[in-house]
């Protein structure tokens, strides 16, 4: 084919019938899929291991995937399915030490600067959180996939997504403004050189 | 959702990628782990070789519990010793005298190994009006002799000291405070259990720096049992009110 000839369209037909390779792929994923790794609940303490098991699995099936389908949809319903036996490991893992379930004490393995606070507030809702809930308000309000994407990513259907989207959502928007305001009371009472009486 | 749910949505959207290390890292165990696993037949330098999309052996590429089984059994060693540290911090507390033990150096490829090791801890776990550093008193002529003997084991994690001095005591709570104010709950814990005193003098200061590091890192259940334990046994300290703020609306 002659390059001259090719229209637009037809270019962008060839690249993307091209199939990917996993350097490509993880050249275009690895952020994503280790922030929605840590979004989905993945300890930190294990999250280069399942970042490492998400590529691998990707290397493992590169031959079977269909480069004209969705990538990102693909390699996010990889790292939602190893998202989540990281997460019943690290569960299986607090029952052996006979430990309570513990707060992830890092919010990011990255420099987070000013957004600090808010990325642990992000973290503490999240983790509030049941698994099903938390995975599509992930992938809806932090990934921005679609519903029908995200039916695709989870496999499950789109009426049940929409259903857990509306509680999350419902669910993390109360969660945040009662959180802000106990943080205004507190910050309020503590200037004032008052104690206690923090509102529910 | 509200408007201001939105916005917060919409800055923290795009917070806490990746940094190039934490790349670079994962890339270098990813070839390794396709090298060491599938020699025969997989390049192990597909990583960065476009093309090489060759099949990984089974005992490889099987999903995560069988590619890391070995890293796994590490971060399972490595959890539960952290565990250990966290859970164990009240009674530890409780009884300084009794000898500690450091947790042996893991051969962890952990992130949270890497972090606690060259990084501070991030504090967005201490609250606003919980700042109040560890008072630490003035130093009396007694406690003037000070002879940092542990000092450097100790911030290396690699043994626990025993420091009968009180002045080695002085020196240890004001880097558990400088720790403490830097936001460094991680650090100020580690200083706390690698030095063991039969001194009890300063004791109550010894056991608040440890509640207020307990919050910092957000070991909440710990922190709890420290908490009601410091209450219970130092009722009048002057240390009691920046405990009981400690991740108080927690």
């Amino acid at each position: 084919m002659a390059s001259s000839l090719v229209s637009s369209s037809e270019v962008a037909v060839e690249v993307t019938d091209r199939p990917p390779t996993l350097d490509s792929v993880y050249r275009e994923h690895f952020q994503g899929v280790w922030r929605l790794l840590r979004r989905l609940g993945v300890p930190i303490a294990v999250l280069d291991d399942a970042t490492q098991d998400v590529f691998l699995v990707v290397h493992r099936k590169l031959a079977d995937f269909d480069p004209r389908a969705p990538l990102r949809s693909w390699v996010f319903a990889i790292t939602v399915r190893v998202a989540s036996e990281y997460r019943r490991r690290a569960a299986r893992r607090r029952a052996e030490c006979f430990d309570d379930v513990l707060p992830d004490p890092a919010p990011s393995p990255a420099d987070l600067g000013e957004l600090r606070e808010e990325v642990q507030l992000l973290h503490q809702i999240l983790g509030e959180l049941d698994d099903d809930k938390r995975m599509v308000f992930v992938l809806s309000e932090l990934e921005q996939l679609t519903v029908p994407e995200i039916a695709a990513v989870t496999g499950v259907n789109l009426n049940t997504v929409y259903s857990r989207l509306r509680a999350a959502r419902k669910y993390f928007d109360a969660e945040l403004h009662r959180r802000r305001a106990a943080a205004r009371w507190t910050r309020a009472t503590s200037w004032l050189g008052l104690s206690g009486g923090k509102p529910r | 959702m509200r408007r201001a749910t939105h916005d917060f949505l919409g800055l923290v959207r795009d917070a806490e990628n990746p940094t190039r290390a934490d790349d670079a890292r994962v890339r270098q165990a990813l070839r390794a782990a396709i090298a060491g696993g599938a020699a025969a037949s997989v390049d192990p330098h597909a990583l960065h070789n476009p093309g090489a999309t060759t099949e990984l052996p089974t005992a490889l590429a099987g999903w995560g519990p069988k590619a890391s089984l070995w890293g796994s059994k590490l971060s399972l060693i490595a959890a539960c010793a952290a565990a250990a540290l966290s859970t164990g911090d009240g009674p530890r507390a409780s009884h300084p005298s009794t000898p500690l033990v450091a947790p042996a150096p893991l051969e962890q490829s952990s992130a949270e190994s890497r972090r606690t090791a060259s990084e501070p801890a991030p504090d967005a776990r201490l609250g606003p009006g919980q700042t109040a550093p560890v008072v630490v008193p003035a130093p009396t002529p007694a406690a003037l002799p000070v002879k940092r003997r542990s000092a450097p084991a100790a911030r290396n994690g690699a043994a626990v000291q025993a420091v009968p001095s009180l002045g080695a005591e002085l020196e240890l709570l004001r880097r558990v405070q400088a720790a403490l104010q830097r936001g460094d709950g991680e650090t100020a814990l580690r200083e706390l259990d690698a030095q063991v005193t039969s001194d009890r003098t300063l004791l109550p200061e010894r056991r608040a720096a440890r509640i207020l590091a307990l919050c910092r890192t957000g070991r909440l259940d710990a922190l709890r049992l420290a908490r009601a334990e410091f209450v219970r046994d130092y009722p009048d300290s002057v240390q009691r009110e920046a405990v009981e703020r400690a991740c108080a609306n927690r």
